[in-house]
């Protein structure tokens, strides 16, 4: 990395400003796309890159707003998706007028690539009407939010200010990574469970609901662990990373009662035989709130695929081996 | 020997299979067997629109119309085929219906009759309060799904009568047929055409003798006028809605006697609720029996369902866990059986303008089932149609049996039943309620 040259914060502000753009508009396309998923409106429009035989951008306001639910969710996906596009081309033109570094030029022409993809994969996902695809879809946007997270992280003024005081990179770090691609991992288990197929055995998504459950518990110590760890007199001086320590364990107790409540409004109460008033609840579909509750649990797991991400660069930024502190001796002018 | 037998079913359960594939279509494109489609007395049956709308994977088409409408609301608990085994299956309980036996629980038809698309239409549209099994009220808001409800409820009649013919086709070829007899292919159809219409004659029988089961519950006034459910509605002029508007109300005293002598048919040997419920009502925590879908490859096969190691090595054939069929603890006053004379209400409302008989709306849709009217129709329905499938019989009445219960004692168990609660029995029950109407109209 090119850490050692101190960056002059000025310069490339916009392209800070541009991913900040992008990353927000990447996380209501993210809520819309699993409104997708919830009310199974993946092919709520029959044709891709058109819609209804339109060019996707002249379909009719009123048909799109009026229409059918899930027509508006999957249409309003595809202009919120191209908005994204728009947005991270004007963020590469950014880059590479005003962004000095080059691997961070290549993030972002990496982002760029990666929001493509990701729209062809939804393209993809309705022409061949492949449930598969829908799933890995779901997987992969995420990820690009959590790319896009990652290029407005290196590109603030924090991260170019080289004036930090640096700790030896320990396991500590690598947890955080680690934490990262556990909350990756637990997020495609819960991409299977909502895109199971019709014929899938009851056995299979039995173990996936077992297994996304013990996921959860391990991502539940595994954030108890990093968080108290970064608290410890080594770590403590860290920037950057107490307010994202609060955001984290926030984030993990709202979606842990999503969890119960996406069960609860999908398939049943626990108990269900033992008051009155549980008794008498009955599910609802395509309801108002089950709807907010369902994708609300799918958007909270990107977010704390981003927080952990972020978390993690933030340490990393702030560690060094043992390698890199000796370099960085040797380079001292001498007296 | 076992292991010919095995072999020799798997042969029959091929030709079944190809035999439903060849009247019935697959899922992604179902079809009404021919023979019901050249006659006209189907006609009412054999609608495409909902096979079409209901069948394949979900999406819409380039005219808007929604197709896949059971995968993408029902499949995931009941499967693709309607056989109960969907993926989320093994996680509930009770578990999603078997539509392939044609049974059903909660209907205003009678005890097993086969219910009508109305009947089915109620199911789906509240749900079963307690159970997985969600409303679909909402659906109703907006216009755009409005009819979503009657095309599945169509859909799930479709599947169920595929299935009762798949279930009957074992049943006849396992008892009827010799071992070199063949039931059905299709090859036979070029080479031996002869033999080919005999078979497809025989099917042909079956699949009518299962659709004309069906087609008796069709009609609303035909099903109404035959269950003892029904009939008691429609004679005590329930129908009328609003039970407690427009009669007198039963003094104080006078309901306290006839909730006595509810309990005391309650414990009693003819309606002998208590020996499933408990004097309480409770329910029974050591329960041992179990519903009709787990019988009929538990028990009915020499199998005993609370033994673990009989019945674990069938699971891989794709059966759920046995699990004992409990009789309500009825003092949480919450009842499952969707609210039962809609139809009728609406009929009647129809015929008399009144607006009082509205219980439901569609803005009060998604939870209607625990208003007083409601739940005490509820218990009515149960007592006298049963809930088939389960345990619970329907009671023996006076009117077809000797010694079998009046309206007036029918009347003194379901106020007894209403007035059911872990604390104080008779507090919940104010004197004035629309409890009173049945006593007093008489
Ligand atoms: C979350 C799982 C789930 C979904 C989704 C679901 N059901 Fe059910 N369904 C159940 C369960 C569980 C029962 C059994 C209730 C009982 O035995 O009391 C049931 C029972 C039924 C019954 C039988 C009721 C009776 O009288 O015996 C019908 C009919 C039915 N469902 C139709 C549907 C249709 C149509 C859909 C789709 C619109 C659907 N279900 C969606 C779980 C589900
Ligand atoms: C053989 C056992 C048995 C007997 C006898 C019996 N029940 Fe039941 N009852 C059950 C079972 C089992 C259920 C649960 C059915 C289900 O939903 O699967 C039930 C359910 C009910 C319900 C709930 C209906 C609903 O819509 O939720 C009521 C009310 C009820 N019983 C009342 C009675 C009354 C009153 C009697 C006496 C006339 C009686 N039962 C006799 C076994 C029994």
């Amino acid at each position: 990395m090119s850490d050692q040259i101190t960056t002059i914060p000025q310069v490339g502000k916009w392209v800070h400003r541009w991913a900040w753009a992008v990353s927000l508009t990447i996380f209501p396309l993210i809520w819309v796309g699993g409104l997708v998923t919830t009310q199974d409106a993946g092919m709520a429009v029959p044709d891709w890159p058109g819609t209804y035989g339109y060019n996707m951008f002249a379909y009719p306001v009123s048909a799109w707003v009026y229409g059918p639910f899930d027509l508006m969710v999957e249409h309003g996906h595809r202009l919120l998706g191209s908005l994204a596009g728009l947005l991270v081309i004007c963020l590469c033109v950014a880059a590479w007028i005003d962004e000095p570094r080059r691997w961070v030029r290549l993030l972002c022409y990496g982002l760029l690539a990666a929001i493509v993809a990701q729209g062809l994969l939804g393209g993809a996902r309705v022409v061949f009407d492949a449930r598969t695809l829908a799933m890995i879809h779901g997987c992969t946007g995420p990820l690009v939010f959590a790319l896009a997270a990652s290029v407005v992280t290196v590109t603030s003024s924090w991260w170019k200010c080289d004036d930090k005081v640096f700790v030896a990179r320990g396991w500590f770090a690598w947890m955080t990574l680690g934490l990262f691609l556990a909350a990756v991992v637990q997020l495609a288990l819960g991409a299977q469970l909502r895109h199971i197929q019709p014929w899938a055995s009851p056995g299979f998504f039995t173990s996936l609901v077992h297994t996304h459950l013990t996921m959860a518990l391990l991502l539940l110590v595994m954030v108890v662990v990093v968080l108290t760890v970064s608290t410890t007199r080594r770590y403590r001086d860290l920037q950057g990373i107490r307010g994202l320590r609060l955001v984290i364990s926030g984030l993990l107790i709202v979606q842990i009662l999503l969890g119960c409540g996406t069960w609860v409004a999908n398939y049943a109460l626990p108990l269900a035989g033992s008051t009155t008033i549980l008794s008498r609840y009955t599910i609802a579909i395509q309801g108002y709130w089950e709807s907010w509750i369902v994708t609300g649990h799918q958007a909270t797991g990107s977010l704390i695929i981003v927080s952990a991400l972020v978390f993690a660069l933030r340490v990393w930024r702030q560690t060094r081996t043992t390698q890199q502190f000796d370099l960085s001796i040797s380079h001292q002018p001498t007296p | 020997m076992e292991r010919e037998l095995r072999e020799d079913l798997a042969d029959r359960s091929k030709e079944v299979a190809n035999a439903l594939l060849f009247a019935f279509g697959t899922p992604n494109e179902p079809r009404w067997p021919e023979i019901l489609v050249e006659s006209e007395k189907y006609d009412a049956l054999t609608d495409y629109k909902s096979l079409i709308r209901a069948s394949g994977p979900v999406g819409r088409n380039f005219d808007l119309v929604e197709v896949g409408l059971y995968r993408k609301q029902c499949a995931q608990c009941h499967g693709i085929t309607g056989d109960g085994f969907g993926p989320t299956a093994a996680l509930l309980d009770p578990y999603p219906r078997d539509f392939r036996r044609g049974t059903f629980k909660f209907k205003n038809a009678s005890y097993g009759a086969r219910p009508s698309v109305e009947d089915l239409v109620q199911t789906i549209t509240y749900g079963v309060p307690g159970t997985s099994m969600p409303a679909m009220a909402n659906l109703k808001r907006s216009k755009h799904y409005a009819d979503d409800i009657t095309v599945l409820a169509r859909y799930v009649r479709f599947l169920a009568i595929r299935g009762e013919v798949e279930r009957e086709l074992m049943m006849d070829t396992v008892r009827d047929l010799d071992e070199n007899e063949v039931l059905f292919k299709l090859e036979q159809r070029e080479t031996d055409p002869e033999a080919f219409r005999n078979n497809l004659s025989r099917i042909n029988e079956v699949i009518v003798r299962v659709v004309d089961r069906w087609m008796l519950s069709e009609g609303v006034e035909e099903q109404h006028k035959r269950s003892p459910f029904s009939a008691f509605v429609v004679k005590h002029e329930f129908a009328k809605g609003d039970l407690s508007s427009d009669s007198e109300a039963m003094t104080e005293v006078l309901l306290q006697e006839s909730m006595q002598r509810g309990r005391e048919l309650f414990e009693g040997s003819i309606a002998a609720c208590a020996q499933c419920h408990g004097k309480d009502g409770v329910g029974d925590p050591k329960w041992k029996d179990y519903d009709e879908w787990t019988k009929d490859w538990t028990i009915r096969a020499g199998i005993n369902p609370a033994v673990r190691a009989e019945w674990k090595p069938l699971k891989p054939l794709g059966l759920l866990k046995p699990v004992a069929a409990a009789p309500r603890n009825l003092t949480l006053q919450a009842y499952r059986g969707v609210p039962a004379t809609m139809a009728l209400e609406d009929n009647a409302l129809a015929n008399s303008g009144s607006s009082q008989g509205k219980a439901l709306t569609e803005e009060d849709a998604t939870h209607p089932k625990h208003s007083k009217n409601n739940s005490r129709l509820a218990i009515l329905r149960a007592v006298l149609n049963g809930i088939e499938g389960s345990p619970m019989p329907a009671a023996a009445l006076a009117a077809s049996t000797s010694g079998g219960l009046t309206d007036e004692q029918v009347m003194d168990l379901v106020r007894f039943v209403e007035s059911l609660s872990s604390s104080a029995a008779a507090v919940a029950v104010p004197a004035t309620s629309g409890l009173a109407v049945m006593g007093t109209d008489r």
